[in-house]
């Protein structure tokens, strides 16, 4: 296995290397990402596992390019994210990654379909109609596109959320406790669902999650400890 | 060029002409005023003094030899006589007239070249974000095939991987095979023995058979030659079916099996591979549970997946093991499962043949023993 591993390091997807991020200062500062080196590879679903104050966040929202590290640097695709300026970071960021939060993120005021399809808009492109259509359909909200998101269950929304990640086909599904608001059932079915989409679009899945039944479901499970990433 | 550049375009080389022809227009103008100015003056000065007519003409219409430098200061020093001092204290009509529009086309000019400027510096801009997006898009293409050659090269590495898994598990059942006949074939034991030592040597045989039996389902799933045909099905019968071929193995050591009663919706599934993921499951289920015990499988349409719940009143499933029971060749270390039987193919042949089908398993604590939680897709 671990000669396996080491053959295919040239298919890393995502890398850190010599990742750092420090809050506060002096005897108060949190090491919340401290000197962290680790990858992930194309087309595996990786889960991170680690509990609630373990820096698990903070680690997804570099890989994401959401917010800067102290020191070290993220890859995506072999390049350098933070090394870019900030207008160009934004349409990399949009192209290669989609965002599943927790909370769903989604907009209140706009329907089913035009919080799937935002992301698309922002990046100019043209919506593949038939392949949203066919996704909603898969994920089970096709009957629901004309609906407000809060007419929905927490599921149905993290449903569209998913949707929204996967509609401008990214190569990187970032995942950051996808279902911590679902019950046990419905995070069952969630976690299928972007499984198979992954599977079958082809793209990476890194999710975050506390819940290490959801490590058994992933291919590849890594552990995360203050800051630290211990490879299981 | 997309119909907004174009306008822009169009209005811009038109504000341009507008200007040109505005310029031209007025030095015509200028030119006619400044006329007009001479020839009034001409006939002030003729009116003033007629008889030097012809002087005045000549004056006017340049024809005068005299010094021009000489001219100048005559002029300069009449000026300063009669008061007109300073540099723009006298200006012709014709200059102070049209100097306005003169300064209002330069200004217009000088905004008309800015705008220009500025458009053409975010077109630059543009343009360079276009080429980020193009080279990025480049680099994707060669990543995808850099990918394909990956993942050809991967799917060697595991066909070499398999063959040494499986080659390393059929070892251990043939070197007793292989002792066994060697005993039996020795002529210092007795006859009895001989055959003792056939009988155990049969009973490798069906072990190997059995073996070699899994060892084909899990190298045709990993070499894709197991085709997951998913066409409309009943989960309904496909667990059924699973059931009933536990059925009896379960009866012989008292362990009951109950499902609950559900709505049988509509699934695409490949029923005979289905039914194996299942069986696999229930057949643990039965081999590592107490005599009297019992089995419950619940079943729940959700939103697009079934959820089934399979739980046994067994030895459960260690936390530290609930990761790689559903790895090729994982067997568990408790001493039950060390002590039965089996390949520890079952359970990994069960997460591949369901996440063929877009569904997934995962093991938790149950109440008693270990709770297997499964999900298939419902037809969208």
């Amino acid at each position: 296995m671990k000669q396996e591993r080491g053959k295919y390091m040239s298919e890393k997807i995502l890398e850190t290397q010599d990742l750092c991020k420090y809050y506060g200062s002096g005897e108060n500062t949190v090491k919340a990402i401290d000197h962290t080196t680790m990858y992930i590879q194309r087309g595996e679903f990786t889960a991170i596992v680690g509990r609630s104050g373990s820096g698990k966040s903070t680690l997804l929202h570099m890989l994401g390019a959401l917010d800067r590290p102290d020191s070290g640097k993220v890859l995506i695709e072999g390049k350098d994210v933070f090394s870019l300026k900030d207008e160009r970071l934004a349409i990399f960021r949009r192209r290669k990654i989609g965002f599943v939060f927790q909370n769903f993120n989604l907009i209140p005021s706009l329907n089913v379909w035009e919080n799937i399809v935002l992301p698309i808009g922002l990046d100019k492109k043209k919506v593949d109609r038939d392949f949203v259509l066919d996704l909603a359909a898969r994920i089970g909200i096709k009957e629901k596109l004309e609906s407000l998101p809060n007419t929905l269950s927490g599921g149905q929304q993290q449903r569209v959320a998913i949707a929204r990640a996967l509609a401008a086909k990214p190569a990187i599904i970032l995942a950051d406790e996808p279902t911590g608001s679902l019950d046990s059932s419905t995070e069952l079915e969630v976690i299928s669902l972007l499984k198979a989409c992954v599977n079958e679009y082809g793209q990476t899945l890194v999710m975050i999650t506390h819940d290490e039944t959801i490590a058994q479901m992933a291919d590849r499970a890594l552990v995360i400890a203050d800051g630290k990433v211990v490879s299981k | 060029m997309d119909k907004g550049s174009f306008k822009r375009v169009v209005l811009f080389g038109g504000l341009l002409f507008c200007v040109i022809i505005g310029n031209v227009v007025f030095m015509l103008a200028w030119a006619d005023t400044v006329r007009t100015q001479d020839e009034e003056m001409l006939g002030q000065l003729i009116l003033m003094k007629p008889q030097d007519e012809k002087g005045y003409v000549s004056v006017m219409r340049g024809k005068q030899a005299a010094d021009r430098e000489a001219a100048i200061r005559m002029g300069r020093i009449a000026d300063e006589k009669y008061g007109y001092v300073g540099d723009y204290a006298v200006t012709s009509p014709a200059v102070a007239a049209f100097f306005p529009v003169q300064a209002f086309l330069t200004v217009l000019l000088a905004l008309l070249l800015g705008v220009l400027i500025l458009f053409q510096k975010k077109r630059q801009d543009q343009t360079d974000l276009e080429i980020f997006a193009i080279r990025d898009s480049l680099d994707q293409a060669l990543e995808e095939n850099k990918n394909l050659k990956d993942r050809m090269e991967r799917e060697e590495a595991k066909t070499k991987a398999l063959v040494t898994d499986v080659s390393h598990q059929l070892k251990t059942p043939l070197a007793s095979l292989k002792m066994c006949y060697e005993i039996a074939d020795t002529s210092s034991f007795t006859r009895e023995e001989q055959q003792t030592f056939l009988a155990q040597g049969l009973c490798e045989v069906n072990k190997l058979e059995n073996l070699i039996r899994s060892l084909v389902q899990v190298s045709r799933l990993e070499a894709n030659m197991i085709q997951i045909r998913r066409e409309k099905a009943s989960l309904k019968k496909i667990l059924h079916n699973a059931v009933d071929s536990v059925y009896m193995k379960a009866y012989d050591r008292g362990i009951s099996i109950s499902v609950n009663e559900f709505e049988d919706r509509e699934v695409s599934l490949d029923s005979h591979w289905t039914q194996e993921a299942l069986v696999n499951i229930l057949d643990n289920g039965v081999k590592y549970s107490e005599q009297g015990t019992s089995i419950e499988i619940r079943v729940r349409p959700m939103l697009s997946h079934y959820l089934l719940e399979i739980e046994d009143e067994g030895i459960g499933v260690e936390r530290e093991e609930a990761n790689r029971i559903f790895q090729r060749f994982y067997r568990g270390q408790a001493r039950q499962v060390q002590e039965t039987e089996g390949s520890g193919v079952g359970l990994y042949l069960t997460r591949k043949i369901l996440e063929a089908q877009g569904g997934t398993i995962c093991v938790k604590k149950g109440r008693k023993g270990s709770l297997f939680m499964l999900t298939i897709p419902l037809k969208a």
